[in-house]
């Protein structure tokens, strides 16, 4: 993970999508087709690689209708200010 | 306790303002009486209830105080939470619609799509000032630029009260924010949030998924309140404590009945009152209606009427309906039903509900009748877990959660439907569920 | 979503498998024919490259024929939610054909380039009029094969350094498909029954891209689904527009 507290995430718009399957040509790593050829995101948290992976989908997908999501996670240090971030 | 007591209980309303001047004061009940109306379509009470006009209203509990932004704090003490049948804390929608700048659309939304559900149409029929307060009040408080009451479009006897009310506000010459009535279409689906949101802003009354907003983005807002949220929002905005009773629709063999109860009431009190239990208790019964889940009696005979105990039970009353099933009734062939119903209502955009739904009903549909080969099973199982949680709005997760209810009410069923001795009653239908004609 | 992932990748779908194999021995059957020309032509017939260009132009024809076809299929709004073959494998088939297409192209390319009786060059298999043998129909040729070029290439490389680039070009590169039709017709059809074969797949072709563009999309269906359902247009408020700061300023 890049930034200390913040988790990156693949959504996608299901009411866009098409089910042309050109995201899990490019990204297989975190997303697979269910029976109707519509993705089904498999990773949860992205890590570094998955998440180059992802934004490769969200690049091409002709669609636009994949997002990647930063949630901030409340961190230690947002808790309790002073305290150092583990990282 | 009968019926006509638990309804008798509602008419011993308010204590009038005089009597507990301050904050904390016992609140009013929000209906002014339990009613009995037919089992599908329009909320028309079987008796003539009572209208609270707006003298009625000023009389019992005082005049609309100004909305202000303070709110946000007296609500989030009074703990308000949407009543829509999703539970949200109400002060945290309000906090999220103060981020966005953009110009702000206000909605109470009065179109139940649930179809069991009338406990919003009774409630806007017999006080329909005290939804239109709660919206004025909400609309005042974040400074919205539009206040919109959004209703079925074939909901004809609530849009008739309702105009009325707004004509006498008119009349009355009240302050406040302009009030619109907008009729929808009667479509399942337009009484979900972002429906409402897109038909709003000129759209189709189409659901969308919710994508990420610039922070300071001055695109339009648009804050969707269940109506009976707002009545709650105009009762704690005067200084009344919040209220602890619940809106409940009991269908019963032939009826449905729209009543008020205190909020930890038995459910057994409940069924007694309905009269469910003159002949031995139900099978199970049907908890938020077509979208809800089923519950074995076993779970409910000790079980009250509190969203939190409800919860920590794994259940859920949603938007208040409690929809029985006696014995004899085939669990699996009502769920089948009802997921037939709920395909059919589907938006048709995304693929999991448009192609998942179908094939869930199918699923459902070869269980029901006691023909389905393991592979239809193993299948069924799959796609449950397949669809859930991958619509843009919530309308698919509603069949898997009543699905997967069904499976695990009716084990019992499940086994002797796969050993092909379906119950003998699953020919037959006991709920009312639509045919799926839109 | 379940936080377990899928550990392995599923293995290749039956078709999958069958379309690699058929596209196996395609390619075997087309190097051991190579290599009879090539021998052929050790042996002094002369005429042999010549039909070894033909040959690899109309197979690359065929394989872009398969290759459109299959892109239009994919985005077909009566393909979507098709099971079999699943999504996977239709965009597979999809990316296979487009490298077949691409290598016997570039042959067909070679070929006529290093053949000095057909005339046409180096020069004139990359620029356009600079050919001596018909050089309108060569010139057809060499735009399309840069434009397939451009459209495989931003295909390649969607999603990292082109982005979303690839989607119009490859609208657009169904131009290109007119180009090689007319590149064929006019330069590749001396025996008869390959015109009746140009014009067969070209109509084919048409008809799946009319209905492809022509159909109801499921956003129709949806316009249809709700338009009696829609908010009638007069209960439709156009916007106010208010004055924020004051407020914002107020909450903040």
């Amino acid at each position: 993970m890049k930034k200390h507290g913040s988790t990156a995430r693949l959504r996608i718009d299901a009411a866009a999508c098409d089910g042309i399957g050109v995201c899990a040509h490019l990204a297989s790593e975190v997303l697979e087709l269910d029976r109707w050829g519509f993705p089904i995101i498999t990773a949860r948290d992205l890590s570094r690689g998955e998440l180059s992976a992802a934004t490769r989908a969200v690049r091409a997908c002709p669609r636009k209708a994949l997002w990647i999501e930063t949630a901030e996670v409340p961190a230690v240090a947002e808790r309790a200010p002073g305290v150092t971030t583990p990282s | 306790m009968t019926s006509d007591e638990l309804m008798m209980d509602q008419r011993r309303t308010p204590a009038p303002r005089s009597v507990a001047p301050d904050a904390a004061r016992v609140p009013p009940a929000l209906l002014l009486q339990g009613v009995q109306i037919d089992r599908v379509g329009e909320a028309d009470p079987w008796e003539p209830a009572a209208v609270e006009h707006l003298e009625h209203l000023v009389a019992r509990i005082g005049p609309r105080p100004e909305g202000s932004v303070d709110l946000i704090t007296v609500i989030e003490r009074a703990g308000l939470t949407g009543h829509g049948g999703a539970h949200v804390p109400a002060a945290a929608k309000w906090r999220k619609t103060l981020r966005g700048g953009g110009p702000l659309t206000v909605v109470a939304n009065g179109a139940e799509s649930e179809p069991l559900s009338a406990k919003d149409a009774t409630l806007m029929r017999q006080r329909p000032h005290l939804v239109l307060d709660g919206l004025a009040l909400a609309a005042e408080a974040l400074g919205a630029d539009r206040a919109v009451v959004w209703l079925h479009g074939d909901d004809h006897g609530t849009a008739a009260t309702l105009q009325g009310a707004i004509a006498e506000r008119h009349a009355a010459r009240l302050h406040g924010p302009t009030l619109e009535l907008v009729m929808g279409p009667s479509h399942y689906l337009s009484g979900e949030s972002s429906a409402i949101t897109r038909a709003l802003h000129g759209g189709p009354t189409l659901p969308t998924a919710r994508r990420p907003e610039d922070p300071g983005s001055r695109s339009p807002r648009t804050l969707v309140h269940n109506v009976e949220t707002l009545a709650r929002l105009a009762l704690v905005a005067r200084g009344y404590a919040p209220s602890s009773t619940m809106l409940l629709t009991v269908l019963t063999p032939v009826s449905r009945m729209v009543f008020e109860v205190p909020r930890g009431t038995p459910v057994v009190d409940v069924l007694e009152g309905t009269g469910w239990l003159r002949n031995g208790p139900p099978q199970a019964v049907l908890l938020g209606g077509y979208g809800g889940q089923w519950a074995a009696w076993r779970d409910l005979r000790s079980a009250t009427f509190d969203e939190p105990a409800l919860r920590a039970a794994g259940l859920s009353i949603g938007a208040g309906v409690v929809a029985p099933i006696a014995h004899g009734a085939c669990g699996l062939a009502e769920t089948a039903a009802i997921t037939a119903y709920l395909a059919s209502m589907s938006a048709r955009q995304c693929g999991p509900c448009l192609f998942g739904l179908p094939a869930l009903a199918d699923g459902m549909r070869a269980l029901a009748a006691g023909d389905a080969s393991r592979r239809e099973r193993a299948q069924l199982l799959e796609d449950l877990r397949l669809v859930e949680g991958r619509g843009a709005c919530h309308h698919p997760d509603g069949a898997t959660r009543l699905i997967a209810s069904a499976l695990e009410t009716f084990e019992h069923d499940v086994v002797e439907h796969v050993a092909g001795r379906p119950c003998p009653g699953s020919g037959r239908i006991s709920l009312p569920v639509p045919g799926g004609h839109r | 979503m379940d936080s377990t992932r899928t550990a392995s990748k599923p293995g290749p779908s039956p078709a999958g498998v069958l379309g690699s194999t058929l596209l196996v021995v395609a390619a075997a059957a087309t190097v051991a024919f190579v290599a009879l020309l090539v021998r052929d032509s050790l042996q002094g017939q002369t005429k042999i490259p010549w039909v070894l260009g033909r040959a690899s132009g109309v197979t690359s024809y065929v394989l872009l024929v398969c290759l459109v076809a299959t892109g239009l299929v994919l985005s077909h709004p009566w393909a979507r939610g098709l099971r079999r073959p699943s999504a996977a494998t239709r965009i597979g088939l999809h990316v296979g054909l487009a490298t077949f297409t691409l290598a016997f192209t570039v042959l067909h390319v070679v070929v006529l380039a290093t053949d000095p009786w057909a005339q046409v060059g180096w020069r004139g298999v990359v620029l356009p009029m600079a050919a001596v043998y018909r050089p309108v129909p060569v010139t057809l040729g060499v735009i399309a094969l840069w434009a397939g070029l451009v459209t495989g290439l931003t295909a390649k490389l969607a999603g990292s350094v082109a982005g979303r680039v690839w989607w119009p070009i490859h609208k657009v590169a169904a131009v290109s498909l007119v180009l090689v039709w007319g590149h064929s017709v006019l330069a590749g059809s001396d025996i008869l029954a390959l015109r009746g074969f140009y014009l067969a797949t070209g109509l084919a072709l048409l008809g799946l891209a009319v209905s492809r563009y022509g159909a109801r999309t499921p956003q129709d269906r949806v316009v249809e689904l709700t338009r009696a359902l829609d908010v009638p247009p007069e209960l439709r408020r156009p916007e106010r527009h208010r004055d924020h700061d004051r407020r914002d300023g107020a909450l903040r």
